[in-house]
């Protein structure tokens, strides 16, 4: 199998779970973004500092197959155990921390000022929240995703304990290298590698160009 | 307008008609050992019927415990006979379709460089300070290894130089590399691998007996039957031994 394939699965979940942690992240972060709460915060920075197969444990307990939640995913044509949405999930639950963490700082940044003004103006929540916040914090915004895109791309634990090693379907580019060394495959073990340092580096630099320069 | 760029990239990435490879016919879970003969097996099978093969290869235990919360494998070939029987009690694999297909030998092997062995009792030589060997909790390789220290009383004084891998092919990597002085592995892959080794006497462990099963529930019965039979018959048979497993 080339080394395409585990390539475009990688950036197929990556994307993806970064648009479910920054659909869960965003509203999250704005909350906590003026008024902070240790206790909650800290229960949302967990998958930081837990090993990735606490993670996968943990996720296997509430969506796996013999649970009421699996089974109702898996009634609708939601399958998430060894398939590739469930590697979205862990992907998502892994960088979660990560986009939750810069965006509620960039969101923290925004001048409240300008917001009081918008309001004085008469602007709705909702709007001052599209027409001011969003757009003021959007470089830090862009950062908090690029991380959790970089994370995704990396997550080896929890993806291989909820979608397994299965070739072309759920074999990611992290599985797929120790699946190389694994196999003696030295070869596609260092091109894999290569590839994957390539991008999570891009990644990293793409994170740090779009920070506001007060940050970088 | 670079933006507008990625955002179409993105969604042809998304696009379900660019999932990242075609669906694969037949999906099968295979024992680490057995990925030197099996993808030979697997490539004269593909020419031959033109079905597609593809295999997630793994500690055997790992496997199976995938297969019972329902891993959509078609076909399981485990490198011990326990995992299968297990299987079967929870209904997890099609009645009837147990098979034996081969039966393992276990070796020692030394890195280079390193001062080699003619039994197992030298693996006490000081000058081996790390001895790699399978989890024996998950891979059957692990535990006849397991098995072999303790019938020779030397399970305590070589345990603080073990080095334990998650498949008895991770085993014989560390020691391919030399990240292991010695270990235990399987003599199918054992061959290839250019080191010294030193087969150990069967006695000293039970029968690895591979075992293999066709998966309940899979999508493509049929073809994961056919592909049972090919592995067992005369020119899979043929295969297997060349890779120095005994034949069940």
């Amino acid at each position: 199998m080339s080394v395409w394939t585990p390539l475009l699965l990688t950036f197929r979940i990556a994307l993806c779970s970064t648009a479910l942690a920054a659909v869960v992240g965003l509203p999250l972060a704005h909350r906590f973004a003026r008024r902070g709460n240790p206790f909650a915060e800290s229960a949302l920075l967990l998958p930081l500092v837990l090993p990735p197969t606490t993670l996968g444990w943990y996720l296997l307990l509430l969506l796996g197959r013999s649970t009421a939640l699996g089974r109702f995913l898996e009634r609708h044509g939601i399958p998430l155990v060894f398939d590739w949405k469930g590697a979205v999930v862990a992907a998502a639950c892994v960088s979660f921390p990560l986009f939750f963490v810069t965006a509620r700082t960039a969101l923290a940044a925004v001048d409240p000022r300008w917001e009081d003004a918008a309001r004085l103006l008469g602007a709705s929540d909702a709007k001052v929240f599209a027409r001011v916040t969003l757009p003021t914090a959007s470089r830090g915004l862009a950062s908090a995703a690029i991380l959790a895109f970089a994370r995704s791309v990396g997550d080896f634990g929890a993806t291989l304990l909820v979608a397994g090693n299965i070739p072309g379907r759920t074999q990611t580019l992290s599985i797929a290298i120790y699946d190389a060394f694994s196999a003696g495959d030295d070869r596609r073990a260092a091109a894999l590698v290569a590839v994957t340092t390539v991008l999570a580096y891009a990644a990293l630099l793409a994170a740090h160009r779009s920070l506001p320069r007060r940050w970088q | 307008m670079i933006s507008r760029k990625i955002a179409a990239a993105a969604l042809v990435l998304l696009a379900p008609g660019a999932r990242a490879a075609k669906t694969p016919s037949l999906t099968v879970a295979a024992a680490a050992n057995v990925r030197p003969a099996l993808e030979e097996l697997r490539a004269a099978f593909e020419a031959r019927t033109g079905t597609r093969v593809v295999v997630s290869y793994g500690a055997s235990g790992i496997l199976a415990r995938q297969i019972e919360e329902g891993a959509p494998f078609d076909l399981f070939l485990s490198a011990d006979a326990g995992f299968v029987a297990a299987l079967e009690s929870k209904g997890r694999i099609v009645p009837g379709s147990r098979a034996p297909y081969a039966v393992g030998a276990l070796v020692v092997v030394t890195a280079r460089g390193r001062p080699g062995i003619s039994s197992v009792r030298d693996l006490a030589n000081p000058a081996l300070r790390r001895i790699a060997l399978a989890n024996a909790r998950t891979a059957p390789y692990g535990r006849a290894a397991m098995g072999v220290l303790e019938n020779l009383g030397l399970s305590e004084t070589l345990r603080p130089r073990l080095v334990f891998a998650e498949t008895v092919r991770d085993a014989l990597r560390y020691v391919e590399t030399g990240d292991a002085d010695a270990g235990f592995a399987a003599e199918s892959e054992a061959r290839g691998s250019g080191l010294s080794k030193y087969t150990i006497p069967s006695n000293l462990y039970p029968p690895i007996r591979q075992e293999l099963a066709i998966v309940a529930g899979g999508a493509h019965a049929a073809d994961a039957a056919a592909f049972s039979n090919f592995l067992r018959a005369a020119a899979g048979r043929e295969v297997w031994a060349r890779y120095g497993y005994r034949l069940p």
